[in-house]
């Protein structure tokens, strides 16, 4: 509740903005539970009150830290534009302690202009050089540092080498063979520092047929291309009989930057597996290329299988699942509501629920010999059959009634929720798993917490988010290449950084 | 002059010299750089190559896709794996196939009446698989040796459910201190600890599928990624996760306990979507297959499909999409140039004053409003 009224005048856009953020509407905006309404009424009611203690005492976000880095002593260098996989896969590695610089041109990652249809009011203005910043950028660039270096002068390309020497990791998303064009490859710096280990993330890869390329304007191939190439798109969205094209029954892109993630991900699995090798077996780094198009391939469940059983092509089956009855979201009065159960302990309990308000459920569902095995259940008249009257029953409640039925069952189930309603869900923001931060240079900002920040002894953890554009030039250089002031201004003068 | 003599007239060792030693070496720096990529790669011979986690032995008592995914991505990178799943059940994933249509012929009798699913192909590669009920205290003491071999363990059970059996990470701690445990599901400890979870679940309760697919003002759903995208996607978290740990135990000997919710890693992939929200207030929403920030940058119907004689309906309706991206400048100028040439002659034909440019088979009138008795002229 707002502590006093006041008075405003909206006659624009630009009005209203001061009307929101951190400060004047903190988050979260309802308190969460305590953890000792969460003991008597969640861990209590299972009698794990001993086990529920045990997890609040080791795993809390609060004793983050209090506890060491697993990866501290890392050096890792990411240099790059446009890819978010590659500030992706540094963020994961800056999260676990190592120390992240980004090196980008003097001009800027053009990732950092880049805001919703274009709104500069939603980017935010670091509290140095006032430079705006888009959020898509801020929300990736996690512990980091941020330096330029123009990799186009002689210079440059001299002390980017010096830094390779001085690093453990550099995570690179340059087009194919620009970087050993100009002699700053793996095969150049390999020479330097053995142990390097040299990291290529991309779209399609660095070679072969269908490689990225960039247009003769010099645009690069991004996000979605690789699932464009890989069936990911194509079976993704509503199917024309459940959707018209045009309005939804198309294929669908996610609306996450998915493929960028999952290679980012894919990368610092390898980096760090490249670093268990070295450090644990053989002393050398190596060159790995994680390109979103595989990493996506790889976890195309069972569709290239599938192909080559009978030449079957995945459709898209919009909300709905091809090979699990019951695991869906269906529209209920004020959104869609998501079901799952497959083994006959969860279909029936979920029926058991349906049955209580539509007793006809149990008779058409339940006594349906078809529908009795599990495996049977995923044909296409089963799933239609089955989810016509589960609809049936949603299209006249709400979400969050749905949601208290079925979990009276311990079905596994839930609604489909926006931004503002995953912020303020208990248990999300008990944890929190969507947190705000006070950042050195963009004020408060709410984002995602990482992952693998719940563990016992070497928690993940954000410290900072976001940095104007080289910023530390001025540290970074002088801690690893004893570069002071006056010939930072010399080589800043000449265009070097 | 002897040997002596000649070392004395040498102005330096050819080693500290900068560039190439060897013809091979000298080979290697004159590559192409897409040879060189190929070389270095080696597509085809990864048998010759080292694996990089040799030794590490990882125990699975995992089901469906996420958690097995975590411990095949170390299966793939050299770790000796061991999938334990419960006599006569299995892995449910084992049933499940898409349609109820593929099924691997049986070869052995696991389940000898319909072979094994699809669904269980690609999560559990190179893995040993061994049935174990380590529920029963019988088995206790084969479940606990295998603890003690092994580097580390993947479960997905309901919170809790390994504590009561005792073989949680409270008491495998204390049996072998360099045991990293895993604990992967939905939500982890507080008030929906023991909600079970699901890749669509992730997709839903984390706001990714509030913004993945077409925007209901123009006819679409919330819309599911494919592939149990979440499950794959968080399993690799989790093996991102594991491999920090693994190299935290390198240099202290020390394992640990990962807690992994899938439902925060749907969350975490959103991008703009937390810190837009924080700050401004504003819900992200769907809006298909435009992108937010890069325009022109998506995905748009063609005419005609690539292969209209095709049989299978996929490729025979569904080939007819393309992912087309011209955001900058240049490219955006070439496109409209390339719309501008194709169309100006056929489709967009000026007829009459008043309705230059529109397609010929459109009205342009507009439809009257007021009571009617005819239903309103589809458009």
């Amino acid at each position: 509740m707002a502590k006093e009224k006041r008075d405003i005048e909206i006659n624009s856009r630009a009005d209203t903005l001061p009307l929101m953020g951190p400060e004047v509407r903190p988050w979260p905006v309802t308190p969460p539970p305590t953890p000792e309404w969460v003991m008597d009424n969640v861990y209590a009611k299972r009698k794990a009150q001993e086990f529920g203690k045990f997890l609040e005492d080791n795993l809390r976000l609060d004793f983050v830290f209090d506890k060491p880095e697993a990866l501290q002593g890392l050096r890792v260098m990411c240099n790059g534009i446009w890819q978010i996989s590659r500030m992706f896969a540094a963020s994961l590695l800056g999260e676990q302690g190592a120390e992240v610089v980004h090196i980008e041109p003097p001009g800027g990652d053009p990732l950092r202009q880049l805001t919703p249809f274009g709104r500069e009011e939603y980017m935010l203005m670091d509290n140095v050089a006032g430079e705006p910043c888009g959020l898509d950028f801020l929300h990736e660039f996690r512990n980091a540092k941020s330096i330029t270096l123009n990799l186009e002068t002689e210079d440059g390309r001299a002390i980017y080498k010096k830094m390779a020497t001085v690093f453990d990791v550099i995570i690179e998303a340059w087009p194919p063979g620009y970087m050993d064009s100009v002699g700053l490859g793996y095969r150049h710096l390999s020479k330097l520092n053995p142990r390097l280990i040299y990291c290529w993330v991309g779209e399609r890869g660095q070679w072969g047929p269908m490689k990225d390329e960039v247009s003769k304007h010099g645009q690069w191939i991004l996000d979605p291309f690789s699932a464009a190439a890989d069936s990911w798109i194509h079976n993704t969205g509503f199917p024309q009989d459940q959707c018209p094209r045009g309005k939804g029954g198309d294929p669908m892109r996610s609306g996450a930057w998915l493929p960028s993630y999952v290679c980012g991900e894919q990368a610092a699995v390898n980096i760090q597996a490249a670093l268990y090798w070295r450090d644990g077996v053989s002393g050398e780094g190596q060159f790995i290329e994680v390109t979103a198009a595989e990493a996506l391939m790889d976890i195309l469940d069972f569709d290239i299988g599938w192909y080559g059983f009978n030449r079957s092509i995945k459709a898209r089956t919009g909300a709905w699942d091809p090979n699990l009855n019951q695991y869906e979201w269906n529209p209920c009065k004020d959104g869609y509501m998501m079901i799952g159960g497959q083994t006959d302990r969860l279909w029936y309990r979920i029926g058991m629920c349906i049955e209580r308000e539509l007793p006809e459920f149990g008779r058409l569902i339940h006594e349906d010999p078809l529908l009795k095995e599990m495996g049977a259940r995923n044909s296409l008249q089963g799933l239609i059959k089955t989810y016509s009257i589960t609809t049936k029953w949603l299209r006249d409640i709400n979400r969050i009634e749905a949601e208290q039925k079925l979990m009276e069952y311990e079905i596994a189930a839930g609604p489909v929720l926006y931004i503002d309603e995953v912020a303020e869900f208990p248990h999300f923001k008990y944890r929190p798993w969507v947190n705000t931060i006070e950042t050195q240079f963009y004020g408060t900002v709410m984002y995602s917490e990482s992952c693998a920040a719940f563990q016992h002894r070497t928690p993940a953890r954000v410290k900072d988010i976001g940095r104007p554009l080289g910023h530390d030039n001025g540290e970074v250089y002088q801690k690893f290449l004893g570069i002071g002031p006056l010939k930072l201004r010399e080589l800043k003068a000449k265009g070097v950084i | 002059m002897d040997e002596k003599e000649l070392q004395k007239l040498k102005v330096c060792d050819i080693e500290d010299l900068p560039g190439p030693k060897s013809k091979e070496e000298l080979e290697e720096m004159k590559m192409p750089f897409e040879e060189y990529c190929r070389k270095a790669f080696d597509p085809g011979n990864e048998f010759l190559k080292p694996e990089a986690l040799k030794g590490i032995r990882w125990m699975s008592t995992t089901m469906y896709i996420f958690t097995p995914h975590s411990v095949a991505n170390l299966a793939e990178l050299g770790a000796e794996c061991i999938k334990v799943e419960m006599p006569r059940m299995g892995d449910p994933m084992r049933q499940t196939s898409p349609f109820n249509e593929a099924y691997l012929y049986p070869l052995h009798d696991t389940r000898p009446m319909t072979g094994t699913g699809y669904g269980f192909l690609n999560a559990n590669v190179n893995e040993y698989y061994i049935t174990l009920d380590y529920h029963v205290p019988e088995s206790k003491r084969v479940f606990y040796d295998l603890v003690k071999q092994s580097d580390g363990l993947t479960e997905c059970y309901r919170h809790g459910t390994f504590d009561r059996w005792k073989q949680g990470y409270r008491y495998l701690m204390e049996m072998n201190p360099r045991f990293i445990y895993v604990w992967g599901g939905g939500f982890g400890y507080g008030p929906k600890m023991f909600g079970g979870s699901y890749d669509i679940l992730g997709q839903a309760h984390a706001g990714l599928a509030s913004i993945t697919g077409t925007h209901k003002d123009m006819g679409g759903h919330a819309t599911k990624c494919t592939n149990w995208c979440i499950d794959w996607y968080s399993g690799t978290q989790i093996t991102c996760a594991i491999m920090a740990a693994l190299n935290y135990r390198l240099k202290t000997g020390l394992g640990t306990m990962i807690e992994f919710s899938q439902v925060q890693a749907a969350t975490r992939m959103c991008g703009y979507t937390a810190p837009l929200y924080g700050r401004f207030g504003i819900v992200r929403q769907r809006w298909g297959n435009w992108d937010t920030q890069l325009c022109v940058h998506g995905i748009i119907m063609t005419g005609k499909s690539d292969f209209p004689d095709r049989p299978n309906p996929q490729e025979k309706f569904e080939a007819r999409y393309v992912m087309l991206s011209a955001f900058q400048d240049a490219d955006f100028k070439d496109l409209c140039d390339i719309i501008r040439s194709r169309t100006s002659s056929a489709a967009i034909r000026p007829t009459r004053r008043g309705s230059a440019g529109r397609p010929r088979w459109k009205s342009i009138k507009p439809s009257r409003p007021g009571p009617r008795t005819r239903p309103a002229p589809k458009w």
